[in-house]
């Protein structure tokens, strides 16, 4: 803290903001994202209040009906019922707290793993390369182990922009650049890079629109990170064989809705209401697909969710799935 | 000279460190997830396994309790081979009597190598 030579008065409140700021128990549960019945400051403070006017009280009525000592049993019975309750907010408060902070290890212990795995490919690749003289047939595949690096080098850059988009979705700074986005024509561009992905699975992609629509609001750049995530999924869970085919359709009035089928290998009913859900998945996505991050989901939910728009399924296992999300259409 | 299984789903890793254990005269049998582990461990009685705990289809975990319970797979020394960092996992991993639990961005080709040496020239 520097306050040498200002003026007594700034010097003052500089040294007392921590702790008039302390003293600001709403922000601080507001800080800690605990409701003021789950947080324990405000609790404590609130438990002093009552304690304090229950002795006034008890005291007032005490020495005006001074034959009746039950009445003061009574009110001290009262006043121990309501401490009671308190009490149990309290304990309920910090279990709130522990279990954000048993959520936080778990994530970071999900996160190291998820960037260690390709981290441990670059670091074995690029040690194999290195020694790559002594046996021949390593050198040989140079090539082939350059394009293991390059993939995964573009997996660790993914994840961690997914974790970034991630940390600003839980921040709360997530600020919308909303314009209109003629949802057609933003598939039709993302289908370009996705159509050899899907013909490598051998899947057919289709993509049909009406004519006609007005654009929804939207922020473009957020839009198309879910277009391209719910995409994905539908090629990734379509066997060989399969047809995945993107719909862009009116919804009601001054809605718009994007929706993709797949015959893919759906989603089991057990599984189906966890899929949004931060870190899920799935057992066949386990089985598919040792790379994915489970976030790509939850993070095209709170895209639409913060769009205002809506976003949902309907699947059946071996039935495949349809996975749409709707928007509101763009005014002027 | 010895049978190696090394139960791990991600092929880059798996050619990898086969490659490297197989130059350095090893037989490398791979499995890439924990039920076509299980099935070699019992089909291929291996001298080590090289186990990874993040597996489709039979966690690392499950797949080392299976051949513990199993008394003709009880004795087969396992190295746990992960990017888990977890206490839990760790404990329970040598609990089942894994011999070592390297974590893979923390060791070389070269570390892991000498780890089976000297797990292999152990009674």
């Amino acid at each position: 803290m520097n306050c040498q030579g200002g003026p007594a008065v700034s010097c003052y409140t500089e040294i007392m903001a921590p702790f008039l700021r302390r003293l600001n128990i709403v922000a601080e549960c507001r800080s800690a994202q605990l409701g003021l019945w789950s947080c324990p400051p405000f609790l404590f403070v609130l438990l002093g209040g009552v304690n304090i006017l229950a002795m006034l009280a008890s005291y007032a009525l005490a020495s005006r009906y001074i034959e009746e000592p039950e009445l003061a049993a009574l009110i001290v019975i009262a006043v121990t019922a309501v401490i009671f309750i308190l009490g149990n907010f309290i304990i309920h408060g910090f279990d709130k707290i522990a279990e954000a902070n048993r959520i936080k290890s778990e994530f970071i212990a999900v996160v190291s793993h998820q960037l260690r795995s390709p981290l441990s490919v670059l670091k074995w690749t690029l040690e194999t390369l290195e020694r790559g003289g002594a046996p021949p047939h390593l050198v040989q595949e140079a090539g082939e182990r350059m394009e293991i690096l390059r993939e995964n080098t573009e997996r660790m850059i993914q994840l961690v922009n997914i974790l970034l988009e991630v940390s600003r979705i839980e921040g709360g700074r997530f600020a919308l650049h909303r314009e209109p986005v003629d949802l057609a024509a933003v598939t039709q561009e993302l289908l370009h890079s996705l159509k050899p992905y899907a013909e490598a699975g051998n899947v057919v992609l289709e993509f049909s629109n009406r004519p006609g629509l007005p654009p929804v609001s939207a922020d473009r750049e957020k839009l198309k990170m879910v277009i391209q995530n719910l995409t994905d999924n539908a090629i990734r869970y379509t066997p060989a064989g399969g047809r995945v085919a993107i719909e862009v359709v009116p919804a009601g009035r001054g809605i718009v809705e994007w929706k993709i089928a797949d015959t893919g290998v759906g989603i089991s009913k057990d599984e189906q209401r966890f899929i949004f859900q931060k870190f899920y998945r799935s057992s066949d996505a386990k089985r598919r697909q040792a790379h994915g991050s489970g976030l790509g989901l939850y993070i095209a939910r709170s895209i639409i969710l913060a769009h205002g728009g809506e976003i949902g399924f309907s699947s059946g296992e071996g039935k495949g799935s349809t996975f749409w999300f709707r928007l509101p259409v763009y005014k002027t | 000279m010895a049978k190696i299984l090394f139960i791990e789903d991600e092929p880059a890793l798996q050619k990898t460190l086969g490659d490297f254990l197989k130059a350095e005269g090893h037989e490398v049998v791979p499995a890439y997830d924990g039920e076509a582990g299980l099935a070699a461990v019992r089909r291929e009685r291996p001298d080590l396994v090289l186990l990874d705990l993040v597996l489709p289809r039979l966690h690392g975990l499950d797949v080392l309790e299976a051949m513990r319970a199993d008394q003709e797979t009880a004795a087969i020394p396992v190295i746990v081979l992960t990017n888990m960092e977890s206490g839990e996992a760790v404990e329970r991993a040598v609990e089942l009597g894994a011999k070592a639990y390297l974590v893979k961005t923390n060791y070389s080709l070269a570390d892991v190598s000498e780890k089976v040496k000297s797990v292999l020239g152990q009674p």
